[in-house]
């Protein structure tokens, strides 16, 4: 955890210098970031000369979660056709669509029913569990040891902070970290003469004010997704080391705290009149509009926010129990690139798959990725990168600072705890769950999982 | 008999009961087997036995109660809007022959139209603040309004349900009375007897026997509705009280990775499900006439 904050830290420190000046440029940072341009590395020009192997045309399947709204569809899609071009020889199919609780279901049932693709973008928490012990996905160990120069352009710590937790091994390779906080429309703020909700205080204020001039203080919607504010409740009421703690028993005081949060929030009128009936990218608009003053999201959900100018990010603040250092944030990489066991023995597709990986995962793609995310922790020593947007910029700071940062509950508590939890937050937002009942019951599901 | 030997017979009906036998039963055994486990991941690894806990879990869970309750109230407005609509509107636009062609486009258009579009659609309308009908409001000078409250949400996601099927009900409801014989009417009309009078004496007593078919399809498709619902209120949204039995049940299994009871929910839903047809069957047999 201290570990991938200073890799952050050390990883951010060229995107802050660049963000910094991104303001002094012609031209709008925000446009260069989303703009879908895949670069031929100098690798992959190499590879254009290579003859495909056998000279017959290799079909590679391919999934991740680039699909739908998400921000980087265009860059990997456009990865893709260039990968292509680049080698004659090897066809890609791809199966993106957006992450969701369904998405993951889906590839789980694939692995499962032997319909696995031949290479995944897919998570590398408790998600991935099945995968692994079902023997579905390939280390990185048995790559290298044919592929030697496979991933070799992945920081340490990347690849460190991307590891199985329960074997403790590398099996994929992570492309960029991310981070969350509360986006703040500044002009709202400045209109009402509030601070931004750098501490407890300031956010009750803000809540207060704003629901009393009829704006919405959070953009929410706690019946889709509720998944930051359960992190980010629990984050200023424990800090990292409360968050971060697996024993549920130990903390559940602090549990408790934060989900009797949503209540208390709730009362205020912190959340919209539909938080319980809308949907996130509903609420997100609702955030663009000006109709609210406050989102909390992540990274990618940078270059979704229009009006970047007006657009801060602050961390989610202490509750001023002293436990939690201001700095401290939800960050961390999740995600990262599988080859799967079944292209692995196909002679045929292992080394177009390993191609496809090293393609996706070359330095120059990461930092494109990077770009497109709207700033997070590049998995590689992507030096200083141009066209990062003001609010990237911001973001990228705020994770450079960060004292300490853990990643996200759903990354280690079980599907079925947190599915459970996820049902109760509406519930308990209106009053009718008692928030010790409800940890109490997520602690035996939890239990009866391990 | 038409075919002296049963094996044309046989060769014809082989690749439904294939079919049949694969997907439809083999399925419900696996879940009858499944039901008696605790599997905690989709992929349906470290499965444990744990006997009939799961359908002692089933008679516990509150949600449930809720779904099977909100599942007949889909079914009770479903059978007088959807069946009752359909069977105004043929009624009307029997009377009409010249236009029949193009209502019959028109009111059957819904039902192809794919439920995932007709429920982003419908969140769209009913979105608090950019949705149609709150914007409809605005313009109007009024308020806008929750339209998926906790007290009027199921009702809200009958109203796309009920919409898309009137269309299939309108056009067998309408085919019924095209079958009437046409000296029928002719006799009533030499008899004076009015249009409402025909209606009520010849119309509806003839098609009695499409009207029950319409209420059997109804009643077991609404037991089955799933997508609309999943789309327009997933989780049960809000505070899970819109729940059907459909909507539970793959919830359970896809989100919550309870795949287990997930498939005692499905013993339950095809055991309902049974139980009701044989009910309906029983309440619209058949009479000739």
């Amino acid at each position: 955890m201290k570990k991938f904050s200073k890799v952050l830290a050390a990883s951010l420190v060229g995107t802050m210098m660049v963000a910094s000046l991104a303001g002094c440029g012609g031209q709008k940072a925000a446009d260069t970031a989303s703009e879908p341009t895949p670069v031929e590395t100098e690798e992959v020009k190499e590879e254009t000369t290579e003859p495909a192997k056998g000279g017959e045309e290799v079909t590679i399947r391919t999934v991740s979660m680039f699909g739908g709204t998400d921000p980087m569809t265009g860059i990997y899609s456009a990865s893709i056709e260039e990968f292509m071009k680049s080698n004659p020889g090897i066809k890609v199919e791809d199966e993106s669509a957006t992450a969701d609780e369904q998405w993951k279901s889906k590839v789980l049932i694939d692995f499962s029913a032997g319909n696995e693709p031949d290479v995944i973008f897919f998570f590398t928490d408790v998600n991935s569990q099945s995968l692994v012990e079902q023997n579905k996905v390939v280390s990185l160990d048995e790559i290298k040891a044919e592929y030697p120069e496979y991933a070799s352009n992945i920081s340490a710590a990347a690849m460190d902070s991307a590891k199985y937790a329960g074997d403790g091994k590398n099996y994929a390779v992570p492309v960029r970290g991310y981070y969350e906080g509360i986006f703040c429309n500044k002009a709202l703020f400045d209109k009402y003469g509030l601070e931004l909700p750098t501490t407890w205080e300031n956010l009750e204020k803000a809540v207060k004010t704003f629901k009393e001039n009829d704006v919405t203080p959070f953009a929410a919607a706690l019946g889709h997704i509720p998944h930051y504010f359960i992190e980010h409740f629990l984050l200023a009421e424990g800090g990292v080391k409360e968050h971060s703690n697996k024993d549920l028993t130990a903390v559940k005081d602090t549990w408790v705290k934060a989900l009797t949060m949503f209540k208390t929030f709730n009362d205020m009128g912190a959340f919209p009149i539909d938080t319980a009936t809308s949907k996130h990218e509903l609420q997100q608009q609702a955030f663009n509009d000006g109709k609210a003053a406050m989102f909390l999201d992540g990274n990618w959900v940078t270059n979704g926010l229009t009006d970047q100018e007006n657009t801060v990010i602050v961390p989610m603040p202490s509750t001023g129990n002293g436990k939690k250092d201001p700095s401290e944030i939800i960050a961390g990489f999740s995600s990262g690139y599988y080859i799967t066991k079944k292209a692995w023995d196909d002679p045929a597709k292992r080394d177009a798959a390993v191609k496809f990986v090293e393609n996706m995962t070359s330095t120059d793609l990461i930092r494109e990725f990077v770009l497109a995310a709207g700033g997070g922790a590049p998995a590689a020593d992507i030096g200083a990168i141009e066209g990062l947007s003001k609010l990237a910029g911001e973001g990228a700071k705020m994770a450079g600072q960060a004292k300490a940062c853990d990643s996200a509950v759903d990354g280690w508590l079980s599907k079925q705890a947190w599915d459970y939890l996820l049902s109760k937050v509406p519930v308990i937002a209106i009053g009718k769950e008692d928030p010790t009942a409800v940890v109490d019951k997520v602690i035996e599901i939890q239990s009866s999982n391990k | 008999m038409i075919y002296k030997s049963k094996k044309i017979i046989w060769m014809f009906l082989l690749p439904t009961i294939i079919f049949v036998l694969l997907f439809l039963y083999l399925p419900f055994i696996v879940s009858v087997f499944n039901s008696l486990y605790d599997i905690p991941n989709i992929t349906g690894i470290d499965k444990n036995f744990v006997g009939l806990k799961n359908y002692k879990d089933l008679f516990t869970d509150p949600i449930i109660l809720s779904a099977v309750k909100n599942t007949f109230i889909m079914i009770l407005l479903t059978v007088i809007f959807e069946v009752g609509l359909a069977i105004v509107l043929a009624l009307l636009v029997d009377t009409t022959k010249a236009a029949q062609k193009f209502y019959r486009t028109v009111f059957f258009f819904p039902v192809v139209i794919s439920a995932t579009a007709i429920g982003l659609m419908f969140i769209l309308f009913y979105d608090y603040n950019i949705g149609l009908l709150n914007q409809m409001l605005i313009k109007l000078g009024r308020e806008p309004k929750l339209w998926m409250e906790e007290g009027k949400a199921l009702l809200m996601l009958a109203v796309p349900i009920v919409w898309q099927y009137i269309g299939f009900y309108f056009v067998i409801i309408l085919t019924g009375i095209a079958t009437i014989p046409e000296d029928i009417y002719e006799s009533a009309y030499l008899e004076g007897a009015t249009g409402f009078q025909k209606i009520i004496y010849i119309t509806l007593p003839l098609i009695r026997g499409v009207i029950k078919t319409c209420l059997i399809l109804v009643i077991t498709g609404t037991f089955k509705v799933f997508d609309l619902a999943w789309t327009i209120a997933p989780r049960g949204m809000p505070n899970e009280t819109t729940y059907l039995l459909g909507t539970y049940q793959y919830k359970t299994v896809y989100e919550a990775s309870r795949v287990g009871y997930g498939c005692t929910i499905a013993v339950f839903i095809v055991v309902l499900g049974f139980l009701i047809s044989i009910a309906v069957n029983k309440l619209f047999k058949q009479e000739t006439i």
